[in-house]
């Protein structure tokens, strides 16, 4: 019999059913629907299976899909990743490739684990090197700024630090400098793990900051120290000194002839002068001596250890005589020499600005001394400057407040003693100092200008007191007035004396300038012209000072002059000097054959007047005659001496 | 022992007379039976006045298992007078799911001192976290303590159960059987489910109570297998238990039941925890698949028996003796729903397994207890669960 299914069979079962034998209605009706359910169930349990199965596939599908898409985007981002660290490596390298810096990496133990970019800088000293190896271990560095300790104190505390040079030698001995900065690592955790940075050579800065540093302390064309170098090892010097109680000396040397030699020769050759004059001063100074170049043609000495102001003397003196030595120039020899000027601490100042000063006075005497010479600083020295300011300021002041006075000192006929003229000389009323002669005051005036206004006021008073004289009925008295350099060398002189004259309404044939004979032969083709044309206007012009100066015959035959006066240096000792006297003599004869009137200056004595007669002088002027006077005694001395000379003008 | 079984049927009254006999102080009487009985007490009133020295343990079902038979609409009654073991018996009670680790660990107090080689125990279906239940119970007792038994079953309602206590059934309550003396114990839990589809991640969950899984609510995703059958829901969930792994790096897998549904919040409660955080897969299975677990349990219950008389008994060769069998065979009404009206399949492969002699008394549960392998006692889900006890002979 056919095997039924067991469910079936356990259907037919319970409900007391036998395959063999057909169920009754009731039972047969259960049966059906029993058997109906099964296939029901069946069905059911097919639809959630398939149903599973669908659902899960769609699940596990859209699952995939997700993975798949992440795993896209996962590449794409390991990609771009790639690519982004790619590129930074790939600039990376170029910073470091192009830059001449290089880049360093060190590990927890600072200790190096790479070196790149540019790491061929140094001889000697390589990646191998460094590697694996901390900075202070390396052989060849010299400590930072600071030391060691200082440094590694830092990278223990891991802090950065910026630009910290370190010096080491290379193979051939010679240092170099690499400026390095460097910043701590940590990891995420914050656990410290190294030390990166970077490295630059700063070899070529270093040794230009070097030069800059030579240059501010050294003069570059000699090599001596410079100006501010020299003043900070004065003032040092001066503290020592004055701790001690010990004295210092400065010695200011200025080259003599200087400027002609840098005119002459031109500015290289100049050079060679000072760095020649250097090394002569650098020679013959002493061990503990400071040297240095001021500037231009200034130098000045330190002298330090003194026993005595001879040693500074000694020292001046080889100075001096050093620089004295000719110098070779352009295959000539030339002769510059120095003049040097000293001040010593305590004695002058106690600080370096008085100190410099007054060796500067005291070179300038030295130079006005002749030159080639030293001077100790006098306080006698700087009374002139001073007063020579305040002269300045006074001599304007005077002008204003006509405190300048005319006096004026007669010229007499030696043989006949009459009134031949008067010389106008100029005096000043100093209200505290009282009268005051001209060398007290016009050395200033022609240093400063002021001798214009001086001469111009000298010119009108003499023209006013001219005319005045007439005015009073006195016979005409021609009047001197003494020109000065820049008055005779002025253009507009012809004018000036013009303007006196007329404005005084003064005989301009009355009017006699007295130019010295230094001046004239000065520039003896220009001062004939200038004479020419104050000769023109009928002034009379006379050579004062005649015999001091080194004028020839032929020029001075040349010059349109009225009168030689001979100086009185020539006259003084005419009486007792044999010399003078021939030369006096001398002169008197070539005045008359020149035709020029020949008058002699400063006749004091009898003596002189008897010579002067005898050797047939025509004028005299002194103190025998008469001491300079006021214009008003004038006119009573006319009156006693009688006016003589006028005859003499008429006649020519 | 002495081992005898009836039922009771409601237009038939019982099989045959009650056998008072047998009642005595190391009587046990089992019994299971619809969930109807508890608003018709009467058979049960009955039963246990008529063995009123015996202890009187047992619950309603999702079908009677009697011999190779389920039904429903019954009582199924076994009866084992032991010669020399003793019994105890305790009951505790259960306000809320909240409390069924405390009334677990009551249980085990109150029989630990017994000295227990093994415990039976039936507890209410519904408002009863199964897991922590065990989990309670096992932590009292001593270690090495057989525990067996299951959750009642309310049909396919899930609505009611009730549980004997004092011979009356009451709902929210738990009682155990102790049993103390020389009883060879053995037992075996199979499913016959398989995992399939992909893995998911239980992502939010409260105990027995699971919301989401991957992010998305799980009654959506249990609707969506069910497809038509959804209306069938909560009973229908049975259909897809779900295998809970508790660590992600082992294989062991726990089945779990849907007990409930709940529309509102989206949330479907299970007999036992489903832990958050941990991964879940849906379970299938088919007919054959489930019988074929179920005579597995069935060889597992009785070859215990055999080694262990084997080891008791060294000399004796390992033959499967004939003294009387007690086979509890509590299975899952999830099973049911797929055996449909094949599920005596199951009860007759048991039956076929187990030795000649053997009663078979049990039901369809919403959560059977067992040790599982070397695993100590949890609760299972879906599985058909034996538990075989003999006496050993003095």
């Amino acid at each position: 019999m056919k095997r039924l299914h067991n469910l079936l069979a356990r259907q037919l079962t319970r409900l007391s059913l036998h395959p063999d034998s057909p169920p009754a209605a009731a039972n047969w009706l259960t049966l059906l629907l029993r058997v109906s359910q099964s296939y029901a169930d069946a069905d059911q349990d097919r639809y959630l299976l398939e149903r599973s199965q669908d659902i899960s596939s769609r699940e596990m599908q859209e699952l995939y899909d997700v993975l798949q898409r992440e795993r896209d985007q996962l590449e794409s981002r390991v990609a771009e990743r790639t690519a982004a660290r790619a590129a930074s490596e790939a600039r990376f390298r170029s910073l470091t490739s192009l830059g001449s810096d290089w880049y360093w990496e060190q590990d927890g133990n600072f200790r190096f684990t790479s070196i790149a970019g540019n790491t061929g800088l140094y001889s000697g000293h390589t990646i191998e090197d460094h590697v694996g190896r901390t900075r202070w271990d390396i052989g060849g560095y010299e400590p930072p700024e600071g030391g060691w300790a200082a440094h590694r104190a830092l990278l223990d505390a891991h802090q950065p630090f910026q630009d910290l040079v370190f010096s080491f030698r290379l193979a051939d001995g010679s240092a170099a400098y690499a400026s390095v900065s460097g910043e701590p690592v940590f990891a995420p955790d914050g656990a410290f793990q190294g030390y990166r940075g970077i490295g630059r050579d700063v070899t070529q800065q270093r040794r230009a900051e070097e030069r800059v540093q030579r240059l501010a302390r050294f003069d570059p064309l000699t090599g001596l120290f410079n100006r501010p170098m020299f003043f900070e090892r004065l003032d040092h010097a001066l503290a020592v000194a004055r701790r001690r109680g010990t004295a210092v000396a400065l010695l200011f040397i200025d080259l003599d002839r200087f400027k002609y030699i840098n005119d002459t020769f031109g500015h290289l050759t100049g050079d060679e002068v000072i760095r020649t004059m250097a090394q002569r001063l650098t020679d013959a100074v002493r061990e503990t001596d400071t040297l240095a170049r001021l500037g231009g043609d200034e130098f000045i000495v330190l002298a330090e250890h003194l026993a005595s102001a001879a040693d500074a003397s000694e020292l001046a003196q080889r100075l001096v005589e050093t620089l004295a030595e000719p110098v070779a120039l352009a295959g000539t020899e030339c002769h510059l020499g120095a003049s040097i000027g000293i001040a010593t601490f305590p004695a002058d100042g106690d600080d370096a600005a008085t100190l410099l000063k007054k060796a500067d006075i005291a070179m300038y005497r030295a130079k006005d001394a002749g030159r080639s010479n030293f001077q100790f600083y006098s306080e006698a020295m700087n009374q002139p400057l001073i007063e020579r300011m305040v002269l300045s300021a006074a001599l304007k002041r005077a002008l204003d407040q006509q405190q300048f006075v005319l006096l004026y000192q007669p010229k007499v006929d030696v043989a006949t003693g009459a009134l031949t003229g008067v010389e106008a000389l100029i005096r000043w009323q100093h209200p505290e100092r009282g009268l005051l002669p001209p060398d007290q005051f016009i050395p200033v005036a022609e240093e400063t200008g002021f001798i214009r206004q001086i001469g111009r006021w000298v010119l009108r008073t003499a023209c006013l007191q001219g005319q005045a004289w007439r005015d009073a009925g006195l016979p005409p008295i021609p009047i001197a007035v003494n020109l000065s350099a820049r008055e005779f060398n002025d253009e507009r002189l012809a004018f000036e004396i013009a303007q006196a004259v007329v404005d005084a309404n003064f005989d301009a044939h009355l009017l006699e300038l007295e130019i010295t004979e230094t001046l004239v032969m000065q520039d003896p083709d220009r001062a004939v012209e200038t004479l020419g044309q104050l000769k023109a206007m009928g002034v009379r012009i006379s050579i004062d000072d005649f015999g001091t100066g080194h004028s020839s015959l032929a020029r001075l035959s040349k010059l349109p002059v009225d009168s030689l006066k001979i100086d009185g240096a020539l006259i003084r000792d005419i009486a007792t000097d044999p010399d003078d006297a021939a030369i006096a003599s001398a002169v008197i004869a070539m005045a008359a054959s020149l035709r020029l009137t020949s008058i002699a200056e400063c006749v004091e004595e009898a003596g002189q007047l008897s010579f002067l007669k005898a050797r047939g002088c025509d004028e005299m002027q002194g103190y025998l005659t008469s001491r300079p006077v006021p214009a008003a005694e004038i006119a009573a001395f006319v009156r006693r001496a009688g006016c003589g000379r006028l005859e003499a003008v008429n006649e020519r | 022992m002495e081992l005898t079984s009836l039922s009771y049927h409601r237009d038939r009254g019982w099989s045959v007379p009650l056998p008072v006999g047998l009642d005595s102080a190391r009587t046990l009487v089992l019994t299971f039976g619809a969930r109807a009985f508890s608003d018709h007490p009467a058979p049960l009133i009955e039963l246990a006045a008529a063995f009123g020295r015996s202890v009187v343990a047992g619950c309603s079902t999702a079908g009677e298992i009697l011999g190779n038979v389920v039904g429903d609409d019954s009582l199924v009654v076994a009866i084992a007078r032991f010669a020399s073991t003793d019994l105890a018996l305790a009951s505790a009670a259960i306000p809320s799911m909240d409390d069924s680790a405390v009334a677990g660990a009551q249980l085990g107090r109150e029989l630990a001192p017994r000295h227990p080689r093994a415990v039976l125990v039936f507890s209410a279906g519904v408002g009863v976290n199964g897991s922590e239940l065990v989990k309670g119970l096992v932590s009292a007792l001593p270690a090495g303590t057989v525990v067996a038994g299951g959750l009642a079953g309310d049909g396919d309602r899930f609505e009611r159960t009730w549980v004997l206590v004092d011979g009356q059934p009451r709902a929210g309550h738990v009682t155990a059987v102790a049993l103390c003396g020389p009883v060879d114990i053995a037992t075996g839990s199979r499913g016959g489910w398989d995992a399939f589809g992909p893995e998911r991640r239980i992502t939010r969950s409260r105990g027995n109570v699971l919301y989401e899984l991957d992010g998305k609510p799980a009654l959506a995703l249990y609707r969506d297998y069910l497809g038509d059958l959804a209306r069938g829901l909560p009973a229908t969930a049975l259909l897809f238990p779900l295998a809970i792994r508790l660590h992600d790096d082992s294989d062991g897998l726990l089945v779990r039941t849907v007990l409930a549904v709940d529309e509102a919040t989206q949330s479907m409660t299970f007999a036992g925890d489903v832990p958050q955080g941990v991964r879940a897969r849906l379970m299938r299975s088919n007919h054959d698949r489930l019988i074929e677990g179920a005579a597995g349990a069935a060889t597992d219950a009785a070859g215990a028996a055999t080694v262990r008389r084997l080891y008791r008994d060294a000399v004796s060769p390992a033959r499967i003796d004939d003294s009387p069998t007690l086979a509890l065979a509590i299975s899952c009404v999830g099973r049911r729903l797929v055996l449909g009206q094949r599920v005596e399949e199951e009860t007759e492969a048991t039956l076929d397994a187990l030795p000649a002699s053997t009663t078979q008394i049990g039901f369809y549960s919403y959560g059977e207890i067992s040790p599982s392998g070397a695993a100590p006692c949890d609760l299972h889900n879906q599985t058909m669960t034996l538990t075989t006890i003999r006496e050993a002979a003095a």
